[in-house]
């Protein structure tokens, strides 16, 4: 007579159970395992998972990430930290793929001492500009882009600062090919160490 | 166009010198963005 665990039910069979029947055993069991780690993990793909860590060279002024993006998930965080700019003030810029043409957005800001609000254009550019920054202390990025690998327009959004004042970028890319790589592009000086993680947001 | 004057480029775990051509296109493809700390 077959048994069950004590925690989450998986049908087991007992040592008197014929061989015969082991395969079946076998496989009950290994559903029941299945089911229950679907469940407790929220589907296939869940929560939010590191897909690509890439460390950034010495003294580059462009970072391609290749194989970034792919049908498993749909929108990414893109995440930089660590490392030192050769510049201050250093505005990070992002391209997705090869597409060089068709961003429009926006970067509306605040200045910390009279919380005035400003804001900067960019229409039709050849990347996503103020995507990040960086300076002589840290480089800096923290980027969400949406469906960069379906053949759809790419929403993007990102964080900028500087001592002055600090603020969010949006907008998109209307490029609808699908897209698997992206690029980290300064707008001067360079880039020495610091770490470029990509996370898949969970689809289940 | 000094050649001491281009930056490197990295695509994953390869970083070397940006030839000519990519300097050029990274030259006209960089936006003149204004400094807001200004």
């Amino acid at each position: 007579m077959a048994g069950t665990t004590t925690n989450y039910g998986w049908t087991y069979p007992t040592s008197t159970d014929l061989v015969k029947d082991g395969a079946t055993a076998i496989q009950t069991a290994i559903q029941g395992a299945d089911t229950s780690l679907f469940t407790a993990l929220g589907g296939n793909y869940p929560g939010m998972r590191l897909v690509k860590k890439q460390t950034i060279g010495s003294a580059v002024s462009s970072v391609t990430v290749s194989g970034a993006f792919s049908a498993t998930y749909e929108n990414y965080r893109i995440l930089i930290t660590g490392g030192v700019g050769s510049v201050n003030n250093g505005i990070l810029r992002l391209q997705l793929g090869s597409v060089a043409t068709g961003y429009y957005s926006n970067m509306i800001y605040a200045n910390y001492a009279s919380g005035s609000v400003a804001s900067t254009g960019n229409n039709n550019g050849t990347s996503f500009t103020y995507a990040g920054v960086s300076d002589t202390i840290n480089i800096t990025a923290m980027i969400d882009v949406n469906s960069p690998f379906l053949a759809k327009q790419k929403q993007i959004t990102g964080v900028w600062y500087d001592g002055t004042n600090s603020g969010r970028s949006q907008g998109q890319c209307s490029d609808q090919t699908s897209q698997t790589a992206f690029t980290i592009l300064t707008t001067s000086g360079t880039l020495t160490g610091g770490t470029i993680y990509v996370y898949g947001y969970g689809i289940s | 166009m000094k050649k001491n004057t281009k930056p490197n480029i990295q695509i994953d775990d390869v970083v070397r010198e940006m030839t000519d051509e990519e300097y050029q296109k990274f030259l006209d493809e960089c936006p003149d963005l204004p400094n807001l700390a200004e």
